[in-house]
């Protein structure tokens, strides 16, 4: 027996330890290694807070199923998010092997301490989302005294459910990369939620026209196909004496039936991940990028110093899901303008239209455009496989390197941003030749800004430096404020010259002077500094 | 406990299982006092009805004189909520249930729900008043859905009078 329950319970007590000070939140809860306070606890507090909110917009107002259905909506919902972000290190862990794969540790063992965590984590979560609709739901009007006991199995039910779910999903590699991909996208799930019940309860309960209660009674098609939704009636009528307790007892039987089975993929995952090892797993998991051979590299850069930092900055934003996530959003600003403008018929086009207001829109995408580019050359500096970078820094020339990375930013991803604006333009003016002026025009700001904000960015070996949580774009505001106003100004001296050719022509053909000077200029500056870095 | 221990004590796993156990009693403890105060939020509930547009003043004035026999769609539900607000400087407007009932049932029997439903005591008085004053039969099922729901949350008085308008919808009115 001893020699069961010694590493049994060994592991479980190093796993829960573990989490306990996990940062897989820190990004969105914004608290860093060092805190006093770790992220965990601030994720217990969302937790508690979206569930508080929701259940206080719908008590008193909904009927009781509508407000079961609702609540555990959001439970699995939260359950489902919170397992994708910390799936790997609370289910299973890669990283295991490495440390564990060479002791006797039998693989159930393992399957049954990796569980017994995930049990409890879960576990935490659906108490925590279940505290106040069972509670707080058990003093409706139309409920009867089974309420809290029926509601706290139909929370196990749903959240073991969905908890089991991940892992399944998790067996399927093809989804289990969808889901890496998606991992930053759920840490926000609970923020966004607090928001959404927030402000969204505050509009509703506001407006006065019962648009919530309006909701609760005449649920639109896809709320009914949810399977919370029969779910949350079954509560509520066995609660009250009526039918429904068969349906709760099967949704019981459907989440034993799940988590077992999820069990028994966790005890051949484990299996898998001894004979591979940590290393060999992220090798394979990983996406090819192309080689450096490819033509086309060879033929957007000038060295094979270049070409390689464009091939490490297309693999890194391929493989890494982290660096995509910080910087993809800051080009959200100038789409979201564009959008916008072409959504709400407020996106005129500058070659013809006067002084209106509808000219804002699109002038204001290129220099949301233009600005993104410090926080997209910024952010390629960290990596998480940052302790790599002793080779980029002795790499015969890192400046190379840095504009090969500059350009990759600009040629993958401002370019295709430009090229969606042009297409914007075009959708909104049906002007071919204006919306390639106008996408033109927005390439040769962004491209000159893109160059600038090299010079003052790299101040050190892209992809050198660990990810550096909250702090994605403080060190870099000032010069983000300052493209943009530089920005601003080339794009007013543009439209104010629109109306005259020969003057529109001199723009441009001063537009594309600056540019290879910049160039010039940002190559020399990154030469120099990173010279003497490295 | 000196603020110096407090920061000990959190450093530890004991500490923060403590943080974590002290936060779920706080939640139970909220939870309750939520529970407790069932009133407080059935009291939150309240339709408002704005300021009714000149638009909507005009077009009563034309119901009103038998000008118009059609109401357009996106006007329907300002005017039964020019009839339903509590406000006695739009004048009398007693006219206006049998009139409505006749050109927009619909959106008047609409109206009747979104009352029963999300309405004020005195917001659920005016809608039965209104359906039996207009023999609205448009709002019968939402009357017998509002008569099943105050069933199931025990309320008598209130389905006593549900009961009371769907009567007053079945018996035929006197012609005058």
């Amino acid at each position: 027996m001893s020699r069961v329950s010694r590493p049994l319970r060994g592991l479980v007590r190093t796993f829960l330890l573990m989490d306990l000070r996990a940062q897989h939140y820190s990004q969105a809860t914004g608290v860093g290694a060092g805190a006093l306070i770790p992220p965990l606890y601030w994720v217990i507090g969302q937790f508690l807070t979206l569930s508080a909110l929701t259940t206080a917009a719908l008590f008193g107002r909904v009927d009781a199923d509508f407000f079961a259905a609702a609540n555990l909506g959001v439970l699995a919902l939260g359950v489902f998010s919170a397992m994708v972000v910390e799936f790997h290190e609370a289910a299973l862990d890669p990283a295991d092997a490495s440390v564990l794969a060479w002791r006797p540790i039998p693989r159930r063992i393992y399957a049954l301490a990796r569980m017994t965590n995930v049990g409890v984590y879960v576990g935490g979560m659906i108490l925590l989302q279940t505290i106040f609709p069972a509670i707080v739901g058990a003093a409706q009007r139309d409920v009867g005294m089974g309420w809290l006991p029926l509601y706290a199995l139909a929370a196990l039910a749903v959240g073991g459910t969905a908890a089991a779910l991940v892992v399944l999903l998790h067996a399927l590699r093809p989804l289990s990369r969808a889901l890496d991909d998606l991992r930053t996208g759920f840490a926000w799930v609970q923020i966004v939620g607090i928001m959404v019940v927030f402000y969204g309860g505050q509009l509703m309960l506001r407006n006065g026209t019962g648009s919530l209660e309006w909701f609760a009674a005449h649920p639109p098609a896809w709320f009914s196909l949810m399977p919370t939704t029969p779910l949350g009636g079954a509560i509520a009528s066995a609660s009250r004496g009526g039918p429904g307790l068969g349906l709760v007892a099967a949704a019981l039987g459907v989440g034993v039936l799940t988590v077992g089975v999820a069990t028994a993929q966790l005890g051949r995952a484990w299996a898998d991940l001894g004979r591979l090892g940590s290393d060999t797993a992220r090798t394979v998991g990983g996406r090819l990028a192309g080689t450096l051979g490819s033509g086309w590299i060879g033929a957007l850069t000038g060295s094979r110093g270049q070409a390689a930092g464009l091939w490490l900055f297309r693999t890194a934003l391929l493989r890494d899901s982290e660096l995509r996530s910080r910087s993809l959003p800051a080009l959200g600003t100038g789409a979201a303008a564009a959008a916008l403008g072409v959504l709400t018929d407020q996106f005129a086009d500058p070659f013809v239209a006067g002084a209106s207001a509808d000219v804002v829109l699109p002038l204001a995408a290129i220099v949301l455009l233009a600005a993104a580019s410090p926080s997209l050359l910024y952010n390629t500096l960290f990596s998480r496989d940052h302790a790599a970078a002793w080779r980029l820094r002795a790499a015969p020339s890192p400046a190379e390197l840095a504009e090969g990375v500059r350009k990759g930013v600009a040629l993958l991803v401002l370019l295709p941003a430009t090229l969606a604006v042009g297409l914007a333009a075009q959708v909104a003016w049906r002007a071919p030749l204006h919306a390639a002026g106008f996408a033109l025009g927005t390439w040769l700001v962004v491209s000159l800004c893109s160059k600038v904000a090299a010079a003052n960015v790299f101040t050190d070996v892209p992809l050198s430096r660990p990810a550096a949580r909250g702090g994605a774009l403080g060190p870099i505001a000032v010069l983000t404020a300052g493209i943009g106003a530089v920005a601003s100004t080339i794009v007013g001296l543009l439209w104010l010259a629109r109306g005259t050719p020969a003057l529109l022509g001199a723009a441009v053909g001063a537009l594309v002077i600056a540019d290879v000077i910049a160039g010039r200029m940002a190559r020399h500056r990154m030469a120099r500094i990173l010279g003497r870095r490295s | 406990m000196t603020q110096a221990q407090l920061v000990a004590l959190l450093r530890t796993p004991r500490g923060l299982a403590w943080l974590v156990l002290l936060t779920l009693v706080g939640a139970v403890g909220l939870a309750l006092f939520m529970a407790m105060n069932l009133p407080f939020f059935e009291g939150t509930r309240k339709l408002v009805y704005g300021e009714p547009t000149g638009r909507t003043v005009l077009l009563a004035q034309q119901l009103q004189r038998g000008e118009i026999d059609a109401v357009p769609g996106h006007q329907a539900q300002a005017l039964v909520q020019y009839y339903l607000a509590d406000d006695p400087a739009l004048g009398d407007r007693s006219w206006m249930p049998p009139v409505l009932a006749a050109v927009i049932p619909d959106a008047l029997a609409d109206e009747v729900e979104r009352a029963l439903l999300a309405g004020t005591p005195e917001q659920v008085e005016d809608a039965l008043a209104l359906c039996a004053s207009a023999s609205l039969q448009a709002a019968r099922p939402a009357l017998e859905r509002a008569r099943a729901r105050a069933g199931r949350r025990g309320d008598d008085d209130l389905s006593a009078r549900i009961d009371g308008a769907l009567a007053a919808l079945t018996t035929p009115r006197d012609t005058p």
